[in-house]
């Protein structure tokens, strides 16, 4: 019985057997750390700290200093970053991450938020992935950092959900949907290969993930390996960034699909992705509230009729991190959260394939 | 669902059924002489995750086919709302696990034409 319970319950974050330490060093020398900023000043101090305080030492940790007004630049440099400024703003994160990407001559690159921290030994955990030469990109397990506002709070539950069942599912297939953007390390020559980040679509993390499956290459979703971003805490933050992803999505599907067709698991992921998308957008924005105000409003209860395919994965995780109450005090945002998350596909939905307008426009929101 | 992304329940099915396929994937490795790179302690954690999500699903299912009528008595509305109810627990035995299997056989026939297209 106890075996039973170490086995569910042991915490899945610290499971992964770390690989020899002097291994790892050597791949760390050869890794250069690119963080985009701008306006930053408020937490890239403490990104850079997270860095320097690495089990392994990196080659470089550079800051692109994209053109702010509130000394970020002179935020990170004091915190002991290398810092390049370009001529103007880049206008989006992907041009910033670029514009260092030129002097990166590092075997590794890694992308990282300037609003996002690392777990001491989330380097250490997430550079073997690489020692794989098939592998050109790895990422790492996403938890807020403040789980305090109720947007915080459904983010924080849509990551344990997202991160504990589906990712896992998608790395055993050896096919994560997308290698995150806010921590990922990658192979330098085949990003440089790549042509660096696309600022193409709103998701530059997802076409970069989805162009590496399309050359053939893998990508690995390394569990133990801990970064805590910020995440939106308002409205205003939060509709900004869904609207990125959402039109990032849509974006991407209709860019990569027939790329997409041709890589196996990759097209079934990607694919019943959309379709859920657009079928849970439609039933509960449009048909569920028909339901309740045309014919009963008992229906409001299938608003929750999925609460126990939430709960599950999410308090095992909760569970073995003793954070029990925290999710289920959550639990209700998670809901909140979620049916905005409808408005803003559906918003994107139609703009992107009804009226044929592309969002091009790159509004940051965390 | 994924992070970002809302989920109406199809993409539950489709993780719900990987994760069942899993053991036959480590075994079909066995065979094949290759070694599954997250193993079995790997697979049995998923499989408690997804055995537990049947299992909480169920019940919700029950609830509301059997438990809610007796309490909430058998008014108009709440008939409704049973037969939706029974429609949906159907929905989730039945008609979405077959409209999955009927999605990734069109996804699969799909790709089969396009990969053909380009190869002419």
């Amino acid at each position: 019985m106890t075996k039973i319970k170490k086995l569910l319950f042991t915490d899945l974050l610290h499971n992964n057997q770390k690989p020899p330490l002097w291994s790892v060093r050597d791949m760390a020398s050869d890794l250069t750390i690119i963080i985009p900023a701008f306006n930053e000043a408020k937490s890239i101090a403490d990104t850079v700290k997270s860095l320097k305080n690495q089990t392994v030492k990196v080659a470089r940790i550079i800051v692109v200093d994209d053109f702010s007004s509130d000394g970020t630049g002179e935020i990170a440099r004091a915190a002991g970053a290398e810092v390049l400024r370009p001529e103007a703003n880049t206008g989006t994160k992907a041009g910033a991450q670029n514009f260092a990407l030129k002097s990166v001559t590092t075997k590794f690159t890694m992308a990282i938020d300037a609003d996002t921290i690392l777990a001491p030994d989330a380097i250490e955990r997430l550079l073997p992935a690489l020692q794989d030469p098939k592998v050109a990109a790895a990422c790492g397990f996403v938890l807020p950092r403040y789980v305090r506002t109720l947007w915080e709070r459904g983010r924080y539950i849509e990551y344990l959900f997202a991160f504990v069942f589906f990712k896992q599912v998608q790395d055993y297939y050896e096919c994560p949907l997308i290698s995150s953007g806010c921590f990922s390390v990658y192979r330098s020559s085949v990003l440089q290969a790549n042509g660096g980040w696309s600022t193409r679509t709103m998701a530059e993390d997802m076409d970069l993930t989805w162009s590496f499956y399309q050359a053939g290459h893998k990508v690995r979703f390394v569990t133990g390996a801990l970064c805590y971003p910020i995440e939106p805490n308002n409205y205003t933050f939060m509709s900004k960034q869904l609207r990125r992803w959402s039109h990032g999505f849509i974006q991407n599907f209709k860019f990569h699909w027939r790329g997409v067709l041709r890589v196996p698991y990759l097209r079934s992921v990607v694919i019943i992705a959309m379709i859920d998308a657009v079928i849970a957008s439609i039933f509960n924005i449009l048909l569920l509230p028909a339901l309740i105000i045309f014919v009963s409003p008992l229906f409001a209860i299938i608003y929750l009729a999925d609460l126990p395919a939430v709960m599950v994965p999410v308090l095992f995780q909760a569970v073995s991190r003793k954070e029990t109450g925290l999710a289920i005090s959550s639990i209700p945002a998670y809901f909140v959260l979620r049916t905005f998350n409808g408005f803003m596909f559906l918003e994107a939905l139609i703009t992107e394939v009804v009226l044929r307008r592309t969002l091009a426009t790159y509004e940051k929101g965390h | 669902m994924n992070a970002g992304l809302p989920s109406a329940g199809i993409g539950v099915t489709f993780y719900l059924l990987a994760t069942v396929a899993m053991p036959f994937f480590e075994i079909w490795r066995l065979f094949k002489r290759e070694s599954g790179r997250l193993g079995w302690r790997f697979i049995l954690r998923q499989l408690s995750i997804a055995t537990n999500i049947i299992l909480g699903i169920s019940l919700a299912n029950l609830f509301f086919d059997i438990v809610a009528p007796r309490y909430i008595g058998t008014n108009r509305s709440f008939t409704i709302f049973g037969q939706v109810a029974k429609l949906a627990h159907i929905s989730n035995i039945l008609i979405m696990p077959a409209i999955l299997i009927a999605v990734l056989a069109v996804i699969e026939v799909a790709s089969l034409i396009h990969v053909r297209s380009r190869t002419r």
